[in-house]
């Protein structure tokens, strides 16, 4: 089964208690600049948005890395880095769309989401549940569920029922 | 006196203590230097005499990548040291001298094809340095000299003990101060011997994985202005062959290089290369050197390596942000 991390924007506080816990449990260090999950905020339209790497099937950072030392793993469905392989190149870093790999200055190594090998820390301390980890195959039932109805309703005006 | 007892005797002499005087002093220069520059973040930067031990054992990292080279350089080396010392030749020189010292020599059968395999593994890497282009253009002069000055002691030692040369007007007298001057020159370089790691100007990138994996510091590289400059000091250097092993462009390689005035620069970090940083469109940050991006916009597409890691988060968030129906909700 096939779990994903799922943003919900409506839901984000913008409390970024994902990026401390995040830092916490990576690092040892309350440190939000070393987390891997950052919080971006228009704080006048009260809109937040948790910015996290994707997991990409076809990853951009993985192909780019010289010495395969990314990789995918099909039982988490995660992107990860092994450390053992990773000379700290930082291409990976350059190479993300999402700007979601870091390179963390004081380990002097990059860091990215491991989905906390399937507890995510962040899901646990959102109270909003604004990150959840859900399968991957369900997620968008809910999405359907409120097109639909919408669609529902559309149609019902047309008709003018 | 004339030459020949000269270069045998007081020359001799001055050559030893130069020598001994010289060693002496690099190795009391690297015990005071490589605490500072100490890479504790690398596992080995804690254990540099374990490395610089190993380094001298056969298989290890720099191996890896030219293995059937990298072979022929160990036996190469092991004969250059072996064979001097435990010549029986020789030997019967120290027996003879104020000393009196002695022990067991190599079988002069050994010691003769030791030093054929020698001369030939010379000549290979003479023959390879001119036949290979890229090798060639990163030759030096210096390299040249010093496959000379590694070899004549021993293509005059092997004549001196197989050939017979009284026929020979000059060569005949001669040969044995001949043998004992490139010796000596080869002593007396030796002291002013360092090694160096160079980056290839073509394939160097700039990522600077090679300084993350240095255990002891020695290469370092700074974001000065616009420019990543790699900087390298030889004091420090072990010879270890992490850069050459981590490379993944394969663009380091360490090297040999004679510098009489490199002995006496005990402090500075020489810059070897220096690269251009990428800038990012939107903010401006320089974010990655030029070479490595221009590398990763081979495997994928443009638009993912135009800005900087913040600006790629920020500019997807706000795309989100546009996309979203809630602000638009509000906004009714």
């Amino acid at each position: 089964m096939a779990k994903m991390l799922m943003v919900d924007y409506e839901k984000c506080t913008g409390c970024r208690l994902c990026e401390l816990v995040c830092s916490v449990k990576h690092t040892g260090a309350s440190n939000p600049s070393r987390a891997n999950v950052h919080v971006v905020k228009w704080e006048d339209e009260g809109f937040y948005l948790p910015m996290l790497c994707q997991h990409c099937v076809d990853a951009p950072c993985r192909s780019v890395c010289p010495t395969d030392a990314i990789y995918g793993d099909e039982a988490l469905s995660r992107v990860m880095v092994d450390y053992d392989l990773c000379i700290g190149c930082k291409a990976c870093a350059a190479a993300c769309p999402f700007g979601a790999l870091g390179f963390d200055e004081i380990e002097k190594k990059v860091i990215k989401c491991d989905m906390c090998d399937g507890d995510p820390l962040c899901v646990r301390f959102c109270d909003m549940k604004a990150i959840d980890y859900v399968d991957a195959t369900t997620s968008n039932f809910e999405k359907m569920r409120d097109a639909s109805r919408n669609f529902a309703d559309l149609m019902t005006k047309a008709h003018g029922g | 006196m004339d030459f020949g007892s000269f270069v045998e005797g007081p020359l001799l002499w001055i050559v030893s203590s130069v020598f001994i005087t010289g060693v002496l002093a690099r190795v009391g220069i690297f015990f005071s230097i490589i605490p500072k520059g100490n890479n504790d973040k690398h596992p080995r930067g804690r254990h540099i005499l374990a490395t610089l031990g190993r380094s001298l054992l056969p298989f290890h990292n720099a191996v890896s990548k030219k293995p059937i080279y990298a072979t022929l350089r160990y036996i190469f080396h092991i004969c250059l040291i072996v064979v001097p010392i435990w010549l029986s030749g020789h030997i019967i020189l120290w027996e003879e001298s104020r000393f009196g010292w002695t022990w067991t020599a190599l079988p002069d059968v050994w010691a003769d094809w030791m030093t054929l395999l020698l001369l030939f593994l010379t000549a290979y890497f003479l023959i390879r340095r001119i036949v290979f282009a890229d090798i060639r253009l990163n030759s030096s002069k210096s390299d040249y000299l010093l496959i000379a000055i590694t070899a004549l002691p021993f293509m005059t030692g092997y004549i001196l003990t197989h050939g017979n040369l009284d026929h020979v007007p000059f060569l005949g007298d001669n040969m044995r101060t001949i043998h004992a001057l490139s010796g000596e020159a080869m002593l007396i370089v030796a002291v002013f011997l360092f090694y160096r790691t160079q980056l290839s100007v073509e394939k160097c990138t700039g990522c600077a994985a090679c300084e993350l994996d240095c255990p002891t510091g020695t290469l370092k590289s700074n974001d000065e202005g616009r420019h990543r400059i790699f900087a390298y000091s030889h004091y420090q250097c072990i010879c270890c062959g992490a850069c050459v092993n981590t490379c993944p462009e394969e663009a380091a390689e360490l090297r040999h290089e004679i510098g009489l005035g490199r002995f006496f620069q005990i402090v500075p970090e020489k810059e070897i290369r220096s690269i251009e940083l990428k800038e990012c469109e939107k903010c401006g940050a320089l974010f990655a050197p030029a070479p490595q991006i221009e590398k990763i916009g081979q495997v994928i597409t443009e638009d993912y390596i135009r800005f900087c890691s913040r600006c790629k988060k920020v500019n997807y968030a706000e795309t989100f942000h546009q996309l979203a129906p809630w602000p638009k909700k509000l906004k009714k």
